[in-house]
């Protein structure tokens, strides 16, 4: 029994990784006030970017930073398009998921299909490396959101941008820095589910873990230990979804497959019906003069 | 200046989305209606005498992506390959379409003129068998399908449940804990099929043998097969074999990592890593380029067909990997007449009768 549990735990942690980086990349942007619906095509690029990077240097870490490189870019760009254009950031978010795919799709295609990543990150008492970053990740993030003067001027910036600008802070420069921190961190979600689970890339192999993302920081109430615990609800769903099916029984395989999604929708409801979202995300910020 | 950019971001969508559909002949989407009646091909004489087939035009469906190395890219593959010896045949295919747009999509090839569409798995076969009423002019196939209709629509199998048996028995003999892990894509007729065929395999080889089946309910995310096989070992497995396109690329990985044994299905799936020994091959290549080919020359005929190792769409490939030798040269004998009966005609089901 203890040996289950162990396993069960192991399993839910393991696989749970790459969305923790993902979400903790989504809520980064999320608290400075920028709503990231297009983690699933920044995530995505990430993914492909870490095998290749990954299969010619021979360095899964080298592939991860790679990754964290170009996603960062692209984050970059999303802030460009909402802070300089004001474009709607959710359409803006959709968008990007379809270059996520279609571009992926493409590169993928023309030059790297089948390719391996060859190598993969080293593990420690059983987890892979980057699981212990990830968990140290969300320490750091609360010590930095609450700890220390850049998380208290993001978090303000995500509730009162004016009152932040008022005060000789600039606002577009921390969005900036939050897109550019949120889009590295997706992207590393990305090159650790193909070369630290997997070692290739597969065609939408994502399969929605950016949204699945933001529904854990909606769960989370917008702090990191709470965004951990919204991954960890969907991850404990997603493992229970396999065990109940290979435990035989007359559990049908549908209502299987959708204990995930249902365990996160209802966790939504209950823990997160007095969520307060920041009061600027999704506003398109205007510098008053 | 904003409208540039917006400009400039919805171009970039479009070229991506455009581009993302790849293979010859790609497309995302269903046609646009377009009217024009079908026609019998070939009714033309180019100039050289050779027959014209630019009147042939024929649709794919698939469920998954074109090039996943596995089972939507064999259908694109073979209707590229039957439309190549047809002067002037042109091929369009949509990939992983939604169940939701199934009848939509076939309607949008008939409405624009297609003359042949092909619809790739048996989650098809309803849509098919509704649609293909709307237009008696037009050649419907519909792959892995257990049924087919009169006057238009065929539906062929390829020997899905030989498929599963000849894995099922190559697990039987390999595993100890007499427990075999059969991981599938979702619960459709032809994967149904083949989860029997495993189980009737295993059951052949050593009725004590206990068949686990497990769905990823998805064709792409290779992160859930391995979630699978990891739930398998814990319920004490020691050998998988998988039919879920390219989520079997997580099963095989996974299998590589949990150190347990591991048969192919479908494709040749002991490149995939070093615990496949040995895959079961679904030419369903061949199988649709033979149907495309029959539909052209107009001699396809409605109703049910199947395709299985007699007509060469399922064959055994050599031993690889670090199990290589683990059967006994008796055992792969007998795995081996298995499939020559299969061959032969011999319907594996009545074995275990």
């Amino acid at each position: 029994m203890a040996d289950s549990i162990i396993s069960f735990l192991a399993a839910m942690i393991r696989y749970s990784t790459p969305l923790l980086f993902v979400a903790l990349g989504v809520l980064v942007m999320e608290v400075s006030g920028i709503v990231n619906m297009g983690a699933e095509g920044m995530m995505i690029i990430g993914c492909l970017t870490g095998v290749v990077v990954t299969h010619h240097l021979n360095n899964a870490w080298l592939g991860g930073l790679a990754a964290m490189l170009v996603a960062g870019l692209f984050g970059l760009l999303f802030g460009a398009l909402v802070l300089e254009f004001r474009i709607n950031q959710t359409v803006l978010g959709v968008a990007f998921n379809l270059v996520g795919a279609g571009l992926t799709t493409t590169l993928n295609r023309a030059f790297f299909d089948g390719m391996n990543a060859g190598t993969t990150y080293g593990s420690f008492l059983g987890f892979p490396i980057p699981t212990y970053i990830a968990i140290g990740l969300v320490i750091l993030a609360w010590v930095a959101m609450y700890k220390m003067k850049i998380g208290v001027q993001m978090r303000s910036v995500g509730e009162n941008p004016v009152v932040v600008e008022s005060v000789g802070i600039s606002v577009k420069k921390l969005r900036y820095i939050a897109c550019a921190a949120g889009g590295a961190l997706v992207g590393f979600g990305g090159a650790f589910l193909s070369t630290g689970i997997l070692s290739q890339f597969t065609e939408n192999m994502t399969d929605g873990r950016g949204f699945i993302a933001l529904a854990a920081v909606t769960f989370g109430k917008y702090t990191p230990f709470g965004t951990l615990g919204g991954v960890l609800v969907f991850g404990i769903g997603e493992t229970l979804s396999y065990r109940l099916q290979a435990g035989g029984g007359a559990f049908p395989y549908e209502f299987a497959l959708m204990l995930p999604y249902i365990l996160t929708v209802l966790a939504l409801c209950a823990f997160s019906r007095n969520a307060k979202d920041p009061a600027a995300l999704g506003v398109p910020y205007v510098k008053s003069h | 200046m904003k409208k540039v950019f917006a400009l400039a971001l919805s171009l970039m969508m479009v070229v991506s989305l455009l581009a993302g559909c790849g293979g010859s002949g790609g497309s995302s989407n269903p046609p646009a209606s377009g009217g024009g009646d079908a026609q019998q091909p070939g009714d033309a004489q180019t100039s050289s005498g050779d027959t014209d087939y630019s009147n042939v035009k024929i649709g794919l469906m698939l469920s998954g992506s074109a090039n996943d190395g596995g089972w939507s890219q064999m259908a694109a593959d073979a209707a590229n390959a039957a439309a190549e010896k047809y002067p002037g045949a042109t091929v369009n295919y949509s990939e992983s379409i939604p169940a939701t747009d199934f009848e939509s999509t076939m309607r949008g090839y008939a409405d624009a003129g297609y003359t042949i569409i092909v619809s790739h798995g048996a989650e098809f076969l309803d849509a098919a068998k509704l649609v293909s009423q709307e237009y008696p002019d037009i050649t419907f196939i519909c792959t892995s399908a257990q049924s087919g209709q009169e006057p238009n629509l065929t539906g062929i199998d390829f020997a899905t449940f030989q498929l599963g048996f000849l894995n099922g028995v190559a697990c039987a003999m390999a595993t100890e804990t007499k427990k075999i892990g059969a991981v599938g894509s979702n619960e459709i007729d032809s994967i149904i099929a083949w989860a029997d065929g495993v189980r009737a395999g295993a059951q052949y080889v050593d009725p004590e043998c206990e068949v686990i089946t497990v769905y990823t309910g998805s064709y792409d995310d290779a992160l859930k097969a391995k979630q699978a096989v990891d739930a398998l070992q814990q319920q004490g497995v020691d050998i998988v074999t998988q039919n879920a396109d390219a989520c079997g690329v997580g099963a095989v990985q996974e299998c590589d990592a949990l150190g347990l044994m591991n048969v192919g299905a479908v494709s040749d799936q002991t490149l995939l890593g070093e615990s496949c020994f040995i895959s079961v091959i679904q030419d369903a290549q061949l199988g649709i380029e033979v149907a495309v080919e029959q539909a052209i020359e107009g001699t396809v005929e409605p109703g049910f067909v199947s395709m299985g190792a007699s007509a060469g769409v399922i064959t055994l490939t050599d031993y690889a990997g670090k199990y290589a030798d683990l059967l006994t040269d008796e055992e792969k004998t007998t795995l081996q007449n298995l499939w020559q009966q299969s061959y032969d005609g011999v319907d594996l089901e009545t074995l275990v009768k």
